[in-house]
This record gives structure tokens, C-alpha cells and sequence, in this order.
């Protein structure tokens, strides 16, 4: 997709005023803690997407781009805060530059708007993950699986995928509920229709039998068939039944079926499912913690369902509606035995609130009949206690709180109370005390309740036949779904891991060559064993060392990358990574990186130098496609060694008196130029463990170093018979030397602090020869074009400088 | 072989494509996969409101 060209950075992060050329090439930004890497970093991921990841996700509460992006100094300025980055297009054979500033992080400026860059650059915005730190590095290997799973999700783009299949699992599971109710809404409407009918089986043939008896009883013709519109009363609308009356044998058979609501209901008290569920609730209630999960888990489905913009639905904390979803999610996992134990006892609890819906629609039936009757009966306690059920019912199907819970069931289950039985009675005498009525007045009734009660039955009928199309469909592509997206995942991460396996084997051909990996999906989780040494697969975590898994993070990384990005994989950032992959394989990473990823280009940041210098010698990095940092300070951010003039900051240090400065400066400088001087003259540098070099382990070996060459320069050149170059070297061997005694380098050397200390306590005066006496000696070891090398054979064959002034052969004839 | 040689994996495109299929394998009605297919590839972010509409034809 783009490969870096240039940036240029301005009052961003740490960073006053910075530009780096990158060439388009591999690039290496070398330096210790603090002195302004990652805010490189940071302007590269702002420049191409407008965000930075280190101010968002997990723990940046109270951090923002607009207030913490811009330098301390600009925080009230965010438009100061500038990114310019130049981005070379390979595929399209241009350039383009982007524009940021803080202040409008989503409004860059482009200098081609034309829409194969502009597709390019969108493209690139949405895969902030070009840049890798160590911390996510580790996350692809030793997380649970489930963290495996998020961060390997998300790298893959695949947060879309879950979230789609989130969304339809929710609306099978909802489509699904909406059936239960109804059916059981269905059945009690059927109940009260085969009442109305006084018939026991509902079929057809059976409504249109006991319908045409009435009919016949009535004069009317008999219906011949029963469609979906018929009307059992057809033709009776003229005589209808007055409403006001009580239809006496309805009544007395809805009595009768209040009854059976009654004995059901108790029936389900009894049964082994509520006793069960019931001794269940008093476990749980008994361990008060149980119950308090049980609350956490009704508190985050909840939750999660009011998780609509960007703020927490509790605390109102700002959060990203994906990450506050995953947060609840990991939450409820954690609750997943309760949750089980929960979803147990709702299921047990189930038939006992079927009857209950049953005991209170035959209830509000008879209801209605003692307020028809003349005089009516006062049915506001039936009516109240009509509407307690429900409530008490609803309680235990919202299953918020155990002990009310409980407390609901026991209201359930305890006899119909004096009043509501009264009430009953009253309403039960005044029914007996209507004169029967005639055979066609009760049919009229008959017809007349049973068609109300058959319009009611064919609604419910088809709001339950809606709502299970509707759980059809949702759980077939629910299905369909999770069937597509777990094939294609599958063959995701089967080349997912081969592709890791290849990379790690390559960078560990010495002792794991026939390494093998294996990513395993399954709902919301990634396993993840690798091969240790022939015994078997295990987690990354279980044998392999640190620096091995740190080295198998980079190589997931790089698997998935090329996955997800294939030949667009042109760019990646890695930051800090490198620094943690075991010492032992660095070259083999560096060449990893060269070898099997010719075109896509690395930004590597280190605050290791003997990182750095692997990636030159391995040809990861050109030397002059290196960033060296020697410092950072609020007021100028990083700066790098060879961007200023040391000596002369010395000398302005001196003329303000301030030897301490001038001294700290002289001091590192001089760690960092030997270094480089060692580096450039291939000197042999003692080795120490710690890597921890200091002025004296590079200073004498560079010097000696450097004495060698002349001396091996000197004999080449008599071999040869060019005495008169013999001569010059060996003049200029003689200018070194007494360079070398005037710096007096040997005394400064015996321990690093009391030199800087005993420089510390110089006056201006006395320091100033010593700095001049040491940019001498430096000035010894360069060429006015650049610093003297060595050629890159082994042994060498020449000592030389860019422009060639300078180039001593170092062959003998 | 570089490894830059394999293809890059357009996942959510690959478990679309297989989705419809799927649907269509089903016997899911013609009309709710037609209105999924316009669902999911539009720019429209896609929220449970949406994607109801599409299932059940709600927005008819």
C-alpha cells in the first residue's frame, strides 16, 4: 500500500521540531528510554490514521489526542501540533503528503485527492495496527485464550465478523423467548375456546359439531366449513347476546376451569421441579456470595443490552461501545457457573409460572362475570390479587434477587386468600342463582362466547405462528453464519499458524527447525500450543523462554499481517519489538525481516545500540537510515548526535561558565562517537554481558584500532615498494599519536564518574583544553567528508573515507 | 517462496459471500436475502434495528 518517505513532526508529543527522511527504506530510531521514540511512532500512526493507540483503549481513562497529543507546552494550542508525512504510492508510481493537526485529527490534508489515493490512503487508516509494541507482541502469545482470541480478532479485521455474529445470535435468542409466551398464551386461549364449545379435542370437526348443535337449536344453518373467517354466529348478529347479562352455562363451565387453574397450580407447587429449584434458591441464598454473582450477572446482561453510545449505562464513564461490550462480556464469563446454576432453576421454575398464567386468566374471566352480574359483586380484591400474581410471577421470571425470588414463589403457592375465596363464592352463588335459561338462550351464549373466544385463539395462533418464522429464520442464519464464518476462520488461521511456523523455524533453524504450531478457534476462544523440541504441543508460556515467545509474538504478528494484508504489507512499525526476541537469534531475526520481507519496509525503534548495530550488519539497515537519539529535554525533545554541532554547544556551554554542562555533553558524546568509531574501524571491543559499554571500553580499543591500520598501512606500502605512502602514513600515525597523548584520553579513563566529576570541578578555563584536545583527537578520525572505515572484507583490505581522500590499502604484496 | 506471495485475506468479504451461499442453500425466502445482501453491503453501519428489518422484512 505506501512506504515512508519523510515526516516532519512539530510540537507533537515529546517532539518541538523534527524531520526524518526515511527513503523509503528499512529505518532504525536508536535511543534510550525517554528520549522521544515512540512519539516517532506516535506522529507515524496519527499522520496515517488519525489516532494514536497509546492515548485509547484500556487504561487511558482521562487521556485524549486533543489534550495530550500536542507538546506539553502547545496543550492549549492543538493546532500547533502538526504531522506532515510524505507517502510514497509503489502501486501507483506517486507520492502523497498528509497533513494532521491535533486540532482536527479527522480532517487531514491531501495533496492528491484523486481516488485511487485516496482509496489507498483509507484503506491504510483503518489498520492502525501497522504499528506493533512489545505489549501487544506479548499479547498474541501468552493471554488466555480468550484475550488471544480479542487481539487476533481485531488484527484480522474480525471484529466485524464477531459483532455481525454477535447481533444475529442475539436475535435468534430474542426471537426465540418471544415463542414461549405465546404458546402459552395459545394454549389458554385454547382452553377457554373447548370450554366455551364444551368439547376436549380442537379440531375442525368438533368446533363445527358442537357450533351447528347451537345453530341448529338457533334455526340457523349449520356451517359447512371451518376456514380461517368463519364465524361461528354467522347469521345470529340480528338476536346478539345482550352483553350485559351473564351467560349462566359459560360461566358456570369457566368456574369450573378456575378450578382446575387452582388444582394446577398446586400441582405444580408439589412437583419435584419447584421443590428442587426451590432448595436450589436456598442454596444459593445461603451463600451470600453466589447471590451476589447471581446479581452481577442479571446486573451485566442488563448492561449490555443498554450499552448504546459511548458512555458507561451505570457511571457514565466514556468508553468505546466495543470495548465496554467486550469488558462486560470477559465479566459474565467469569460468572459462567452461576449463570448455568441460574439458568437451571429458571428452567425448573418454568411450569409453575405457566400455571400461574393460566390461575390468573381464568380469575380475571370469573371477574368479569361478578361485574355483570345484577347487583354486581365487588371483585377488587380478586382483581388485586390478579394483579399481585402477575407481579409476583414477573419477580420470579426477572430472577433479579434470591431472596425475593423466594418470597414470590411462597405468595404463589399459598391458598387463595379469604377475601379473593369469597369473593369467588359470591360470584359462584349469584351464577347458580340465575334461572337456567332456555335452550336457545344458552346457545345463543354458547355461539357468541365461542366465537369471541375463537377470534382471541386465531390471534394468538398468529402471532405464534409470526414469532416461530421469525425464530426460524433468525437461528437459520444465525447458523448460517456461524457455519460460514467458522469455515473461512478455520482456513484463516490453519494458514495462519503454518505461516508461523515457517517464520519461527527460520529464525530458530538451529535448534527448532521442525517446529510446528497450531491455532485452534472455538466460540470466542483461539487456542494456541506450539511445538517443544519434538515432546509434544503445549502453550507458548508452558517451556519456551521469554525471549522465545517474544520472538514467537513477532513471527504470529508478521503471519497475520501478511495474511490480513498480503501484498500490501509494504509498511509496518515496530516499536521496542526487537529488543525483547532473545539475544541469541537477533541476526536471524534481522535477516528474517530482509529475506522474507523484501518489500515491505520496517521502522524499528530500540533503546538497544548493539540492536541497532545488528540491524546494520545484517543489512537490515543502512547507517544512514538511523535515527541515534543521545538525549531528550521538554523544551527541544529529541536530538540527535550528528544533527548538531557538539563541539560548539561545548563552547557555548564554557563562555556561560557552566562547565557541568559542558562537561555532561563532552562526556556523552565522546561514549557515543568511540562507539561509532569501533564500530567503523571494526576495532575489537572487549565484551561485556551487560552490555553496558562505557567511555573507556570503546576509547583504547578505537585508538590501538586505529595505530593497527596505520602500522598494517605502513607494511602494505613497503610490500609494494610505495615508499613515499609509507612515509605519509607513517607521518600521520605520529599526528595521531601525539593527538592522542594531548587528549591525555588514558588518565580519564580509570572510572567513569570521578572523570566526570573531576571534569565537573574544572573551571572554564582548564576545561577548554581538554575539549579542544578531544575534538582533535575525534577530528583524527575523519576525513573532512565523514569518518574513516575500514572496507567490508574480511580481513578488510582498506582504510578510507567517503570521498576516497583518505584510502590506505591494508594488503600486503 | 517469499511469504509476501500469498494473497491478503478480505475475512469479513470471504464470510459474506459464504453466509449467502449458506442462506441460499437453506432455502432461506429469496426476499430476506435480498434484503441482507443490500444490508450488509452498504457503507450503513448495521445495528440490531437493521438487521431485524432485514430478517423479518419489517421494513416493507
Amino acid at each position: 500500500m505506501i512506504r515512508a518517505e519523510k515526516i516532519v513532526i512539530k510540537d507533537f508529543r515529546g517532539i518541538r521540531d523534527l524531520t526524518i527522511d526515511f527513503k523509503t527504506k528499512n529505518f532504525a530510531i536508536c535511543g534510550p528510554n525517554g528520549t522521544g521514540k515512540s512519539g516517532i511512532v506516535d506522529a507515524l500512526e496519527f499522520a496515517l490514521t488519525g489516532g494514536i493507540s497509546r492515548l485509547s483503549g484500556e487504561g487511558t481513562q482521562g487521556i485524549s489526542i486533543k489534550a495530550h497529543a500536542p507538546h506539553v507546552d502547545s496543550r492549549n494550542k492543538p493546532d500547533n501540533a502538526r504531522v506532515v508525512f510524505t507517502a510514497s504510492l509503489p502501486t501507483l508510481g506517486k507520492s502523497v503528503t498528509i497533513e494532521r493537526s491535533v486540532n482536527q485529527p479527522n480532517a487531514p490534508t491531501i495533496s492528491d485527492t484523486s481516488p485511487a489515493v485516496l482509496s489507498i490512503l483509507a484503506t491504510v487508516a483503518v489498520h492502525p495496527e501497522f504499528v506493533l509494541s512489545r505489549r501487544e507482541l506479548i499479547q498474541y502469545v501468552v493471554s488466555t485464550p480468550g484475550d488471544r482470541a480479542k487481539e487476533v480478532q481485531s488484527l484480522l479485521r474480525l471484529d466485524a465478523v464477531e459483532n455481525l455474529r454477535q447481533m444475529l445470535q442475539k436475535i435468534a435468542n430474542s426471537a426465540k423467548k418471544e415463542v414461549g409466551p405465546l404458546s402459552s398464551e395459545k394454549g389458554i386461549a385454547q382452553n377457554n375456546l373447548l370450554s366455551a364449545l364444551e368439547i376436549t379435542q380442537l379440531t375442525k370437526e368438533k368446533v363445527l359439531e358442537a357450533a351447528n348443535k347451537r345453530r341448529k337449536v338457533l334455526g340457523l344453518d349449520p356451517i359447512a366449513a371451518l376456514e380461517s373467517g368463519t364465524s361461528l354466529k354467522d347469521g345470529l348478529a340480528a338476536k346478539a347476546a345482550d352483553k350485559t347479562t351473564v351467560p349462566k352455562v359459560q360461566a358456570l363451565s369457566d368456574l369450573g376451569q378456575l378450578k382446575e387453574a387452582i388444582e394446577s397450580l398446586r400441582k405444580n407447587v408439589e412437583s419435584e421441579k419447584t421443590k428442587s429449584a426451590l432448595e436450589r434458591l436456598e442454596a444459593l441464598k445461603s451463600n451470600a456470595h453466589m447471590e451476589t454473582l447471581a446479581k452481577q450477572e442479571r446486573l451485566l446482561k442488563s448492561a449490555t443490552e443498554l450499552v448504546l453510545n459511548d458512555t458507561c449505562p451505570v457511571c457514565d464513564t466514556e468508553w468505546a461501545p466495543t470495548t465496554l461490550k467486550a469488558h462486560i462480556a470477559e465479566k459474565l464469563k467469569a460468572l459462567e457457573a452461576t449463570t448455568n446454576e441460574v439458568a437451571e432453576v429458571e428452567a425448573q421454575l418454568q411450569p409453575l409460572l405457566e400455571s400461574v398464567a393460566s390461575y390468573r386468566d381464568a380469575l380475571s374471566t370469573v371477574k368479569k362475570y361478578g361485574q355483570k352480574l345484577k347487583p354486581a359483586v365487588d371483585t377488587s380484591a380478586m382483581e388485586a390479587y390478579a394483579t399481585a400474581l402477575g407481579d409476583h410471577a414477573k419477580v420470579v421470571r426477572d430472577f433479579t434477587q434470591v431472596p425475593a425470588t423466594l418470597n414470590s414463589i411462597a405468595t404463589i403457592s399459598s391458598p387463595m386468600p379469604a377475601g379473593v375465596e369469597g369473593c369467588k363464592s359470591q360470584i359462584a352463588a349469584a351464577i347458580a342463582a340465575i334461572p337456567d335459561p332456555t335452550d336457545q338462550d344458552a346457545a345463543r351464549d354458547s355461539l357468541t362466547v365461542a366465537q369471541e373466544r375463537l377470534e382471541t385463539y386465531r390471534s394468538v395462533s398468529l402471532r405464534l405462528k409470526q414469532a416461530e418464522e421469525r425464530g426460524a429464520i433468525a437461528k437459520k442464519a444465525y447458523d448460517a453464519y456461524l457455519k460460514a464464518s467458522t469455515e473461512v476462520l478455520n482456513g484463516i488461521y490453519k494458514g495462519v499458524a503454518d505461516e508461523f511456523a515457517d517464520l519461527y523455524s527460520y529464525i530458530n533453524s538451529d535448534d527448532e527447525k521442525s517446529f510446528t504450531a497450531k491455532l485452534t478457534p472455538s466460540m470466542g476462544k483461539l487456542g494456541f500450543d506450539v511445538d517443544f523440541y519434538g515432546r509434544g504441543d503445549f502453550p507458548p508460556g508452558a517451556y519456551h523462554s521469554e525471549g522465545h515467545q517474544d520472538g514467537m509474538g513477532l513471527c504470529l504478528y508478521l503471519a497475520l499481517m501478511n495474511r490480513l494484508l498480503g501484498k500490501g504489507f509494504t509498511f509496518a512499525v515496530l516499536d521496542d519489538v526487537l529488543m525483547s526476541v532473545d539475544s541469541g537469534h537477533r541476526r536471524e531475526v534481522c535477516n528474517l525481516l530482509k529475506e522474507k520481507f523484501p518489500d515491505t519496509q520496517f521502522v524499528l525503534t530500540t533503546h538497544d545500540p548493539i540492536w541497532l548495530k545488528h540491524m546494520q550488519t545484517a543489512g537490515l539497515v543502512a547507517g544512514s537510515n538511523q535515527l541515534h537519539f543521545r538525549t531528550w529535554n521538554v523544551d527541544e525533545g529529541p536530538t540527535d548526535w550528528n544533527d548538531r554541532d557538539v563541539w560548539a554547544e561545548i563552547d557555548a556551554a564554557l563562555e556561560k561558565g557552566d562547565v557541568h554542562d559542558a562537561a555532561a555533553t563532552l562526556r556523552h558524546y565522546l561514549e557515543y562517537i568511540f562507539g561509532e568509531i569501533c564500530n567503523n574501524l571494526r576495532a575489537p571491543v572487549p565484551f561485556r554481558s551487560d552490555a553496558r559499554y562505557q567511555l573507556g571500553d570503546f576509547a583504547s580499543p578505537a585508538i590501538g584500532h586505529l595505530k593497527k591500520l596505520f602500522k598494517n598501512g605502513m607494511d602494505s606500502a613497503t610490500s609494494w615498494g610505495n615508499t613515499t605512502v609509507a612515509d605519509d602514513i607513517d607521518a600521520a600515525e605520529k599526528r595521531f599519536t601525539a593527538k592522542v597523548t594531548a587528549s591525555n584520553v588514558e588518565q580519564w579513563q580509570i572510572n567513569a564518574s570521578v572523570h566526570y566529576n573531576e571534569w565537573a570541578n574544572l573551571s572554564p578555563q582548564d576545561f577548554k583544553p581538554v575539549s579542544d584536545a578531544f575534538h582533535e583527537l575525534i577530528r583524527a578520525f575523519h576525513c573532512d567528508c565523514g569518518p574513516l572505515y575500514v572496507s567490508s572484507e574480511l580481513p578488510p583490505q582498506s582504510l578510507r573515507c567517503s570521498c576516497s581522500k583518505i584510502n590506505i590499502n591494508l594488503k600486503k604484496k | 517462496m517469499s511469504t509476501q506471495e500469498s494473497t491478503s485475506a478480505d475475512i469479513p468479504g470471504q464470510t459474506y459471500d459464504k453466509f449467502i451461499a449458506q442462506l441460499k442453500a437453506d432455502e432461506m425466502p429469496a426476499e430476506v436475502v435480498d434484503q441482507l445482501k443490500k444490508l450488509l453491503s452498504s457503507d450503513a453501519p448495521i445495528t440490531d434495528a437493521s438487521l431485524r428489518a432485514a430478517l423479518f422484512l419489517e421494513s416493507k
